[in-house]
């Protein structure tokens, strides 16, 4: 997402370093979207998510259909492919990645790089009559291993990244944009994912731990240090539990075995008071501290990456950042990112109208989601509308000034308020 | 679709902010329902406060209504031709 012209901030821009296109627009270091429930918020994270996954995808026999949806509300859209576009850039330079599917299969996928701006196409697939058309006019290889990578792309592969399987490791046209891919971190499911991620971290690498300990209580929960371990020890005890309990004649319920080989990770958190130590299992801990210990992780990664080196260069997208957080605590979380070197963008959904308030974001970062008369969502900044910078964005957003407010049937108000 | 850099560029506005309007119905029941299930119905984002004012003859309602028209875009005033000469 680029930045406004003539709105000054520090930090909140990151410089584009791209080879032969100095003076492409500044891009926003941080962007925050609000909107009703329902408006669409999620899905344009999971939108971005659908590429990742893709990508990551590994070919198989299987027939598992493609994870996109139609858009229902629409019965000419039904048959209609989902359409992607995405522009990024990866080792200074700027590639446009086009996708075109169904859940049956890819209907078109087209990845065009730039070279000092004049397009250059690496190849492009199109469905049309029973089979898949290519066309590679830049790209490396040769055309016999063109027709090999094309002899072995499923209907429900993609070209990308099975070229990229398929590639030794003197072929990098296509690496450099499909890492840009792989590398995107999203948040879509909640935390719980990246806290299981930390989990087994810590369980991996003890004084990971300890960073996270020194994250939670900068922010003001007193966690010394966190312990995690893999259930291998713990299946040991279990098993003898087990014969044990079968030599008795006892018989473990289905559930209690389930229970133990999905929770494969235990962590204990030493928390701190004036009073002393004492440990709580991460179970007793509350929300918040469990999402935190997901939050710490794209945190910690990004943060011990060299600046300089293009790893660092990525996007982390975060669904719902403020789930059980305090909007201080959320505030602080952007803040860093937003004074950090790092050259990585964020994204993230929330409904924390404190942050609008906060001095550090300007208007062409808070960006809006709006349900229309048909079910589709338009998605759209605060300085997309007239007004000037500094204006109270928090007040004019209850007002309505730039729609994006739910509307609550008069009923509803009245029956909360007897 | 291919990208020029000057295509990425962020534009002035495009939107007009919503406008803060007042509408003073001359009754609390049938004019005020109507129009506000009529302004969730077009979805309308303008913060419309339907207002019974306690007073009935349009002199009334139209002098309350430029009393408090600094604070709002636009007012408007709901009478009902019938009952009034």
């Amino acid at each position: 997402m680029v930045a406004a012209p003539r709105i000054h901030k520090k930090g909140s821009v990151i410089k584009p370093q791209i080879i032969g296109e100095s003076k492409f627009p500044p891009l926003l270091k941080a962007l925050a979207i609000y909107g009703p429930n329902a408006s669409g918020k999620s899905t344009l994270v999971k939108g971005l998510q659908l590429l990742k996954q893709l990508v990551s995808l590994l070919p198989t026999a299987e027939n598992r259909p493609l994870p996109v949806s139609p858009f229902r509300f629409d019965l000419g859209l039904l048959e209609k492919p989902s359409i992607f576009e995405v522009h990024f850039i990866e080792n200074k330079i700027r590639y446009s990645f086009e996708l075109a599917l169904t859940a049956d299969r890819i209907h078109w996928e087209k990845m065009t790089l730039y070279e000092k701006g004049e397009p250059a196409l690496l190849y492009e697939r199109s469905y049309s009559n029973g089979t898949d058309l290519y066309k590679f006019p830049h790209l490396e290889g040769g055309s016999e291993l063109h027709e090999a990578w094309r002899k072995l792309t499923g209907p429900r592969t993609l070209f990308l990244a099975q070229a990229v399987a398929n590639s030794n490791e003197e072929l990098i046209q296509l690496k450099t944009p499909y890492k840009w891919l792989t590398k995107l971190m999203i948040e879509s499911d909640g935390m719980k994912p990246a806290s299981r991620m930390t989990q087994r971290l810590i369980a991996d690498h003890p004084s990971f731990g300890t960073e996270v300990a020194k994250l939670l209580s900068n922010v003001d929960i007193p966690i010394l240090s966190i312990q995690s371990k893999r259930y291998e020890e713990e299946e040991d005890s279990l098993k003898t539990l087990l014969t044990n309990n079968i030599q008795n004649g006892v018989v473990p319920g289905e559930r209690a075995l389930k229970r133990r080989v999905t929770n494969q990770i235990s962590t204990s958190l030493t928390h701190l008071s004036n009073l002393g130590e004492a440990v709580f299992d991460f179970d007793e801990e509350s929300e918040g501290t469990k999402n935190l210990l997901g939050f710490a992780l794209p945190w910690l990664i990004f943060r011990d990456f060299d600046t300089e080196k293009e790893d660092a260069k990525s996007v982390l997208v975060v669904d719902e950042l403020d789930s059980s957080l305090h909007p201080k605590l959320v505030e602080a979380l952007v803040q860093k990112h937003i004074e950090s070197e790092l050259d990585s963008q964020l994204i993230f959904t929330t409904h924390d109208t404190h942050l609008m308030d906060s001095k550090f974001l300007r208007r062409d970062q808070i960006w809006m989601t709006e349900r229309d008369f048909n079910g589709a969502t338009h998605l759209r900044s605060v300085y997309d509308f007239e007004g000037r910078e500094g204006e109270d964005v928090e007040k004019r957003y209850y007002e309505g000034r730039y729609r994006s407010l739910p509307l609550i049937k008069k009923e509803i108000k009245n029956e909360s308020n007897s | 679709m291919n990208r020029t850099r000057e295509s990425f560029k962020r534009g002035s506005a495009k939107f007009k902010s919503q406008p803060k309007v007042l509408v003073i119905c001359e009754d609390s029941k049938s004019s005020k329902i109507y129009l506000e299930e009529a302004s969730i119905f077009y979805r309308s984002h303008a913060e419309v406060l339907f207002d019974h004012i306690g007073k009935t003859d349009p002199l009334n309602i139209v002098s309350e209504a430029v009393s408090r028209s600094r604070k709002y875009d636009w007012v408007f005033c709901v009478i009902d031709r019938d009952n009034h000469d």
